[in-house]
C-alpha cells in the first residue's frame, strides 16, 4: 500500500487551474522525485499533501495517507497528522527555524506536541535525533541557536525536526537548492540513508534533474500542473529521453568556440586585498579579516571568465571592489586601461560606464516602485550629461530588444515579470552604458534550469554582437563549464587554482577543486547516451 | 521556487475597524472645519440664564458654568487639537525623517550622534519641555506645538532609520551606486518612496498621540489659553462640577477618547493596506 497517493487530484484558485488530475503515489522506503520548472505546480502539490493549500483553493479528488483519506484543508484534524504521519523539509534553512529558540528546544517542541512524555525523555530523544542527522552533541550543542550554525547544519536540524515523530511520509521541497554543492551531496546522502533505515516514503521536489538522477527511485515530471510522465529513474534517464524530459533538461549549451586573440585587457586586477574590520572600537585589537587576500586576475576583451567558490569565500567582495563599491586595502584595478585606484569622481563615472554588474536576486535588484524605463534610465547618469528624452527612449528600446523583451515592457513594473525576465531586465540595465565588462554575481542561481539556459544563451549572443567580456561569479559549476573559457577557483580569499575551464574540469589539481567537482551533481546516464561535447 | 502565497482568511471585521476609524475621524475634522465659520452658539461672554443647562434640544451637550454651549466648545476644541497636533507632526516629520535618512545613509559617527541625541530627547517627558518653554515664554498653543513637535522628531528619525537600513542592503541600491548616485540622491529617489507607507502609518499613530498630548498639556494649563476652548482645559475646569453637571466631563472626555481610538484604527488599517508585502498575497 502506498504511503502517500494522489488520486485524480485537481486544484484551482479562482479562475486558474493550478493542478490538473494529479495521480502519484509514493511507497514506503521509496524516493519519488517530482521535477518541473518554477510555476509548474510542484510546491502546491507538496502543500496540498500537507493540508496547507491556500484557503481560497478549491480541490477535487483525493489525497490518501497510508490508505486513508486526509481531512479537508484548514481543519483541526490536520493537527494530529502533521508532524506525526507526514512532515516537510523546506527549501530555505535560514528561515525554517525560529531564530530565538535553541535548536534543541525546537526539536523537543516537535516531539512534545505529539507525545506525552517527560521533558527529560524528550531531551534525550532530541539529542539522539541530532546525532542521527550528523550533528553530534559533542561538537554541536543542542543549546546553540540557528544563527550559530551553517546552512547545511541548519538543514540537518530541519530534517531532525521532520523525522522527530517517525512520520511515514516526508516531503522535501527543494531541500538542497540553497546549499553549496559539497553540502548538497551530504544532505542528499543523509536523506537516502534515512529513507532506507526508517522505511520512509519521500516525495522529493526539485527543478534539478541532476539531483533527481542521484537520489530518486521514481521520477515524475510535472508541467503546467499536469504529471506528464512517470518512470523509474534508470529508465527515465536511459531511454532516449522523452520529449518531456528533454524539455526540462533543455538543450545543452555549446561552449564558446572562438579563440580569443585580443590582447587588450578589459580588466586587470593586481594583488587585490580587501579587509573587513572586526574591531568594534579603537581599543579592540582583533585584526581585520582578509576577505580578498592578494587576488590577481585579468580578462581579455570579449572573453568569459568564471570565478567559482563556496559562499563566504570572498567572491562578492572581490566583485564589489572591482566596480569600486568596496574599498581596497591594497592592489590595483585597471578597467579598459583606466586605473580605478584614487580616480577622481569624474573618472570613476567614466570607469563605471565600462563595467556593470548583474546581481543574484531578481527580486531585490529593482526598486519595486520604479517602472522599467526609470530603472533602465538610472545608469545614464554615468554619461555626465543626461541624454535627451528621445535618446533615452531609444537607448531603452535598444537594450530591451537586445535582451529579448518588447519595447512596450518599458512601462511595466518589475513585479509584472517572472524571475527569468527580471534577469533580462537586469542585463538590459547593465547594457545601457555599453560596457566592456559585465560582472554576473550568481546571476543565474535563482533561476530554474530552462530560464537559466535562456539567459546564458542570451549572454553569449550579446557577447558575439557587442564583444563584451563577462566575469561569471558562481557556485554553480555547470554554468562555468558551459560558458566560460577560463576558470578561477577561490577559497578563503585566495585563488587556489586557475586555468582553462576544460583543463580544470578534466584534471583538477587542487584538492578543493577536486572536492567541488566531485560533489557537483551530474545526471547519471548509461554510456550509450553521450553528452554533446 | 516556493512562491506559493497563502492568503489569510479575509474577514470583514478588519474593514469595520478601519471604516469606523475613517468615519469618526472625518466627523471630527468636519466639525473642526465648520467651527471656523459657524458654531451653534458663540463661546465668549456669560449667559447666566443657561448656566449648567443639561443636555437638551437647545444644547445637545449641555452648557457649562458660564452658560457656554459644550458642543460649540468641543467643535472649536477639535480645531485647536487638530491644528496643534498636525503642526507638531509636521515639525516632527520634516526634521525627523531627513535625520533618519541621513543616519541610515552615512552610518558610523553620524548615525551614532543622531540616534544618541534622539535618546536624550526620549529621556525627558514632553511635559518638562513644555513647562520649560511656558516658564520662559508663557503658556500658549505655539509652545504646545513646539513641545510636542520636538518629541516627535526622534520618533520619526528612528522609524525612518530602521526601515531605511533594511533597504540599504537591497541590490537595487547597489545598482544605483553603480550608476554613481550619491547617498543623498539614493535616499530621496529610492529609500524615501519605499518607506513612505511606514511614515504615513506612523504619522497617523503619532497624530493620535499628539491629540492626547495636547489635551494633557492644556489640562495642566500649558496649552492654549482661555477663552479659547480646548478639550483638556474643559476637563480641568469641570472636574469640580462632576457631581452635578457630569456632561461637562463626559463629552470632552468622549471626544478625546473617540478621536484617539479612531485615529489608531485608521493607522492600523493603513498599515495593512499600504504594506507592499500584502500586495504579493493577492
Amino acid at each position: 500500500m502506498a504511503a502517500l497517493s494522489f488520486k485524480a487530484f485537481s486544484l484551482r484558485i479562482g479562475e486558474d487551474e493550478i493542478l490538473r488530475d494529479i495521480n502519484l503515489s509514493v511507497e514506503p522506503g521509496e524516493i519519488v522525485g517530482l521535477v518541473g520548472r518554477s510555476g509548474s505546480g510542484k510546491s502546491v502539490t507538496a502543500l496540498s499533501a500537507m493540508g496547507l493549500a491556500p484557503n481560497r483553493a478549491r480541490s477535487n479528488g483525493d489525497i490518501l495517507l497510508n490508505g486513508e483519506a486526509t481531512p479537508a484543508t484548514g481543519t483541526r484534524d490536520w493537527r494530529q497528522i502533521r508532524g506525526r504521519d507526514i512532515a516537510m523539509i523546506f527549501q530555505e534553512p535560514m528561515t525554517a527555524l525560529n531564530p530565538l529558540q535553541t535548536i534543541g528546544a525546537q526539536i523537543r517542541e516537535a516531539i512534545l506536541i505529539h507525545n506525552d512524555i517527560p521533558a527529560d525523555a524528550a531531551n534525550a530523544r532530541a539529542n539522539n535525533l541530532l546525532t542521527r542527522v550528523g550533528l553530534d552533541s559533542e561538537s554541536i550543542s543542542p543549546q546553540r541557536y540557528p544563527h550559530e550554525l551553517s546552512g547545511g547544519q541548519r538543514q540537518r536540524v530541519v530534517i531532525a525536526i521532520a523525522i522527530a515523530n517517525e512520520p511515514s511520509v516526508l516531503i522535501a521541497d527543494e531541500p538542497t537548492t540553497a546549499l553549496d554543492v559539497t553540502t548538497q551531496a551530504e544532505i542528499l546522502s543523509l536523506l537516502r540513508s534515512l529513507v532506507d533505515e526508517k522505511n520512509i516514503a519521500l516525495l522529493f521536489i526539485t527543478h534539478d534533474l541532476a539531483v533527481i538522477s542521484q537520489i530518486a527511485d521514481q521520477v515524475a515530471v510535472i508541467f503546467e500542473g499536469r504529471i506528464v510522465e512517470t518512470a523509474p529513474t534508470s529508465e527515465f534517464f536511459a531511454s532516449g529521453l522523452s520529449h518531456n524530459a528533454n524539455r526540462l533538461i533543455a538543450e545543452r549549451l555549446e561552449a564558446p568556440a572562438q579563440e580569443y586573440t585580443s590582447q587588450e585587457l578589459a580588466l586587470n586586477v593586481v594583488n587585490m586585498v580587501c579587509t573587513h574590520a572586526n574591531n568594534r572600537h579603537f581599543l579592540d585589537s582583533r585584526s581585520p579579516t582578509r576577505a580578498v587576500d592578494g587576488v590577481s586576475l585579468s580578462i581579455a576583451e570579449g572573453e568569459s571568465v568564471g570565478l567559482v567558490g563556496e559562499s563566504g569565500c570572498g567572491k562578492s567582495t572581490l566583485a564589489r571592489a572591482i566596480v569600486g563599491l568596496q574599498p581596497m586595502a591594497e592592489g590595483a584595478v585597471t578597467i579598459d586601461g583606466l586605473v580605478l585606484n584614487d580616480a577622481k569622481p569624474a573618472a570613476i563615472r567614466q570607469i563605471r560606464q565600462r563595467v556593470q554588474m548583474v546581481f543574484q536576486d531578481p527580486y531585490s535588484s529593482f526598486d519595486p516602485r520604479w517602472r522599467v524605463s526609470d530603472i533602465l534610465s538610472e545608469p545614464m547618469y554615468l554619461f555626465g550629461a543626461r541624454p535627451a528624452k528621445d535618446e533615452r527612449i531609444k537607448l531603452i528600446e535598444t537594450a530591451l530588444t537586445d535582451v529579448g523583451l518588447a519595447s512596450s515592457d518599458a512601462e511595466k513594473y518589475p513585479h509584472e515579470f517572472s524571475g527569468g525576465q527580471r534577469q533580462r531586465i537586469a542585463i538590459a540595465r547593465a547594457l545601457i552604458t555599453d560596457p566592456s565588462l559585465i560582472i554576473l554575481d550568481e546571476a543565474t542561481s535563482a533561476l530554474d534550469i530552462t530560464s537559466r539556459n535562456h539567459v546564458l544563451k542570451l549572454l553569449m549572443r550579446l557577447q558575439q554582437k557587442r564583444g563584451v567580456s563577462y566575469l561569471f561569479i558562481t557556485h554553480d559549476l555547470t554554468v562555468i563549464k558551459d560558458v566560460t573559457r577560463r576558470t578561477l577557483v577561490m577559497k578563503a580569499g585566495k585563488i587556489v587554482e586557475r586555468g582553462k575551464t576544460s583543463d580544470i574540469f578534466a584534471k583538477p589539481s587542487h584538492d578543493y577543486t577536486k572536492s567541488l567537482i566531485a560533489a557537483a551533481p551530474t545526471i547519471k546516464r548509461p554510456a550509450n547516451v553521450i553528452d554533446a561535447p | 521556487m516556493t512562491n506559493v502565497s497563502i492568503t489569510p482568511a479575509k474577514s470583514t471585521t478588519k474593514n469595520v475597524g478601519f471604516r469606523f476609524g475613517v468615519g469618526v475621524s472625518a466627523i471630527f475634522i468636519a466639525a473642526a472645519l465648520i467651527s471656523n465659520f459657524w458654531t451653534p452658539y458663540t463661546v465668549d461672554g456669560f449667559k447666566i440664564a443657561e448656566r449648567f443647562a443639561s443636555p437638551s434640544f437647545a444644547h445637545w451637550f449641555g452648557a457649562n458654568h458660564l452658560g457656554r454651549d459644550v458642543l460649540s466648545m468641543i467643535m472649536i476644541g477639535a480645531r485647536i487639537s487638530i491644528g496643534v497636533a498636525a503642526t507638531a507632526i509636521f515639525i516632527g516629520m520634516t526634521i525627523g525623517v531627513p535625520l533618519g535618512l541621513f543616519a541610515a545613509a552615512y552610518g558610523g559617527i553620524v548615525d551614532g550622534f543622531i540616534m544618541r541625541a534622539g535618546d536624550l530627547v526620549f529621556a525627558f517627558p514632553a511635559i518638562l519641555l513644555a513647562i520649560l518653554i511656558a516658564a520662559v515664554y508663557g503658556p500658549s498653543a505655539m509652545n504646545a506645538v513646539i513641545a510636542i513637535g520636538v518629541f516627535n522628531i526622534p520618533v520619526f528619525a528612528r522609524v525612518t532609520r530602521g526601515a531605511a537600513l533594511s533597504l540599504w542592503k537591497r541590490d537595487y541600491i547597489l545598482a544605483a551606486r553603480m550608476a554613481d548616485r550619491n547617498r543623498v540622491q539614493i535616499s530621496i529617489e529610492h529609500i524615501l518612496p519605499n518607506i513612505s507607507h511606514l511614515l504615513i502609518v506612523q504619522g497617523t499613530v503619532q497624530f493620535s498621540l499628539a491629540i492626547l498630548a495636547e489635551a494633557g498639556l492644556s489640562y495642566v494649563g500649558l496649552g492654549v489659553q482661555s477663552p479659547t476652548p480646548s478639550w483638556g482645559r474643559m476637563l480641568a475646569e469641570s472636574q469640580t462640577m462632576i457631581s452635578f453637571a457630569p456632561w461637562l466631563v463626559i463629552f470632552p472626555g468622549l471626544a478625546i477618547f473617540l478621536f484617539v481610538i479612531a485615529l489608531n484604527l485608521v493607522g492600523d488599517g493603513l498599515n495593512k493596506r499600504l504594506d507592499p508585502r500584502e500586495k504579493w498575497l493577492v
